[in-house]
């Protein structure tokens, strides 16, 4: 494939986003044309009750949690992976999202109320879930950090955080094994992951925070560009590579916390973008990757967001089923036609 | 060994005083290492497998740090670390890196906040490629290389630092016999460039020409030989062991 000059492809990429969010943003179930979204931006045309309503109230909070999840789990995706050098790694490795599972586990519990088929719905958009997701999920990140400390090796590390996530994974187990089936209904559809969990506030301070982690961890991506060759060989370059370590998986988890919290656990995304970037730019030079694989990541969402909202009538399709049957294909096909291993290894 | 140098030039070092080498104090693989590194100094690093040689080279880069005892050096740059170019025994990288790309890592401490290669940066690194020859690896990818490619990207990269001191761990090890005489005497010319050359190798038939002072690693000591000093009892049966007649 000809690499396109890294400044030309950043330009396409952004233009690319706006196109797909437009259309994220005027598909659904009602659609909102195109030139009526226009007018209304450019000309301050006053909009029908209603479809302002749908814009300010689904879509736009959508779209926008489309973006910053897109984001938050490509980079952190990538940045796990050049961190562990094992290309399977990604946010839900560090258990964190088991961690906000347990912790929305518990809150279901604890609403004395038992939940009908009817307040699933609007359960599972109440802040609660939101803040049971972050608390969880800050736990989690505590127990990681404070484990990675004591551990020398990374590959360690991956498997602290896979036995971390699998313990809170059989916590929950235990919980629904013993709980009600409409409680396993609503935790089931939490599960999936839903780009409408988070109203236009919360999406917005999603979308900041994500943008402010990703700033952090662009600021360090000369020393990231050198962890790809191992810690041991980064500290005879005289990086401070405990330091840089914990503030990476310190901004990870920040990052995961944030999806898991306002989109449920949805997480293979993080796998599937950091293989489309790797295949698309040639280099292993973080500054230009790092905002790469965050236009990626958006993209990506946002044209699977698309998607769900085309193919569905009623209520949307969860995110991650979509993710995965979009993304696996697309992965599949660039590791049996680009012999990528030979780029992993 | 005779250190007298110019007075306008602050002959740099590093020194091991009272050093003990090792991951945990109950499992000390070297202990009391007394020794020192100076510039244009070319030293050879010998020793069994599982002596601690790699060991002794990463207590002294300071990525392992030492369990009793200190390394001291008279480095002015900050962090000292950009006077020392490494070659590790082994090393791969993730991801896609263009050889050229990894031989810039060497160049790391030279350039700004966000790692931009200058004018200089790039003349560094193409010298360093015209030297170890390997224009024609330039564009490949790092992971496709042969072993004994990598190794030479390795010495390329160390050479692009620019460094004070080179410290290469086994740097030999998967070159083809012509290339390992080719880096040898390289090696030398940098030592004689006010370089300290520090290689560690099992192939002393390779050096035993140009060897002047050797580090012998053996139960948990190391014995420094210098230049015209006789050789010790231990170093001399490894030498006959190894089937080397050495004066």
């Amino acid at each position: 494939m000809k690499v396109l000059h890294t400044p030309l492809l950043y330009l396409l990429g952004l233009l690319f986003v706006m196109i797909v969010l437009t259309i994220s943003i005027t598909t659904g179930t009602v659609s909102i044309s195109l030139r009526d979204l226009l007018e209304y931006v450019f000309t301050n045309q006053i909009l029908p009750e209603l479809t302002k309503t749908i814009l300010f109230e689904i879509r736009i909070p959508k779209s926008i949690s489309a973006v910053s999840a897109g984001i938050a789990l490509s980079v952190s995706g990538y940045i796990l992976q050049t961190l562990f050098r094992n290309p399977l790694a990604s946010s839900s490795s560090l258990g964190i999202s088991s961690g906000a599972s347990l912790g929305v586990a518990f809150v279901m519990i604890g609403s004395s109320i038992g939940i009908s088929t009817f307040s699933t719905l609007s359960f599972l958009h109440s802040t609660s879930v939101i803040g049971a997701a972050i608390i969880g999920a800050f736990i989690t990140t505590m127990l990681i950090l404070l484990l990675s400390l004591k551990i020398r090796s990374m590959t360690t590390m991956l498997l602290v955080g896979f036995m971390v996530g699998t313990i809170c994974t059989a916590i929950v187990g235990i919980w629904q094994y013993i709980s009600s089936p409409d409680q396993l209904q609503a935790f089931f559809l939490w599960s999936m992951g839903s780009l409408h969990l988070a109203n236009l506030h919360q999406s917005m301070i999603f979308l900041l925070i994500t943008i402010c982690i990703t700033f952090v961890i662009f600021i360090y991506s000369k020393q990231i560009t050198i962890l790809s060759l191992g810690e041991e060989f980064s500290k005879s370059f005289g990086i401070n590579v405990q330091r840089l370590r914990f503030l990476l998986l310190l901004s990870c988890s920040i990052l995961a916390g944030c999806v898991t919290a306002f989109c449920g656990p949805i997480g293979f995304v993080g796998i599937i973008v950091p293989h489309i970037v790797r295949y698309s730019i040639h280099t292993s030079d973080s500054k230009k990757i790092i905002p790469w694989v965050a236009i990626c990541g958006a993209s990506f969402m946002l044209i699977c967001d698309s998607i769900t909202s085309a193919l569905s009538h009623t209520f949307p399709l969860p995110i991650s089923l979509i993710t995965s049957i979009i993304g696996v294909p697309i992965v599949l096909w660039i590791l049996m036609t680009k012999s990528f291993y030979s780029t992993v290894s | 060994m005779n250190h007298s140098v110019p007075n306008t030039f602050t002959n740099r070092f590093i020194r091991c005083k009272e050093l003990s080498v090792g991951y945990s104090k109950n499992q000390q693989i070297i202990t009391n290492v007394e020794c020192e590194l100076y510039q244009n100094d070319f030293i050879v690093l010998l020793g069994r497998n599982g002596q601690g040689k790699s060991s002794l080279l990463k207590t002294l880069l300071s990525i392992i740090p030492p369990l009793q005892g200190k390394v001291e050096h008279n480095i002015a740059t900050i962090p000292f670390q950009k006077s020392i170019a490494y070659v590790p025994s082994n090393l791969d990288v993730y991801g896609f890196v263009s050889v050229e790309e990894y031989i810039g890592f060497g160049r790391y401490q030279h350039t700004n906040f966000f790692g931009t290669l200058q004018q200089e940066d790039i003349r560094a690194i193409d010298s360093a490629i015209s030297t170890i020859g390997i224009e024609h690896l330039r564009t490949r990818q790092f992971s496709t290389l042969s072993d004994g490619e990598k190794q030479k990207c390795h010495i390329a990269r160390a050479i692009a630092q620019e460094p004070t001191f080179l410290i290469l761990d086994e740097p030999t090890s998967h070159l083809d016999p012509p290339t390992k005489r080719n880096i040898i005497t390289l090696l030398q010319t940098i030592a004689n460039n006010n370089i300290g050359v520090l290689l560690s190798t099992h192939d002393i038939h390779s050096v035993q020409d140009v060897i002047k002072s050797i580090w012998f690693v053996e139960n948990k000591t190391l014995v420094v030989t210098n230049e015209g000093e006789e050789i010790p009892l231990q170093l001399q049966s490894f030498f006959n062991e190894s089937g080397i007649k050495k004066a």
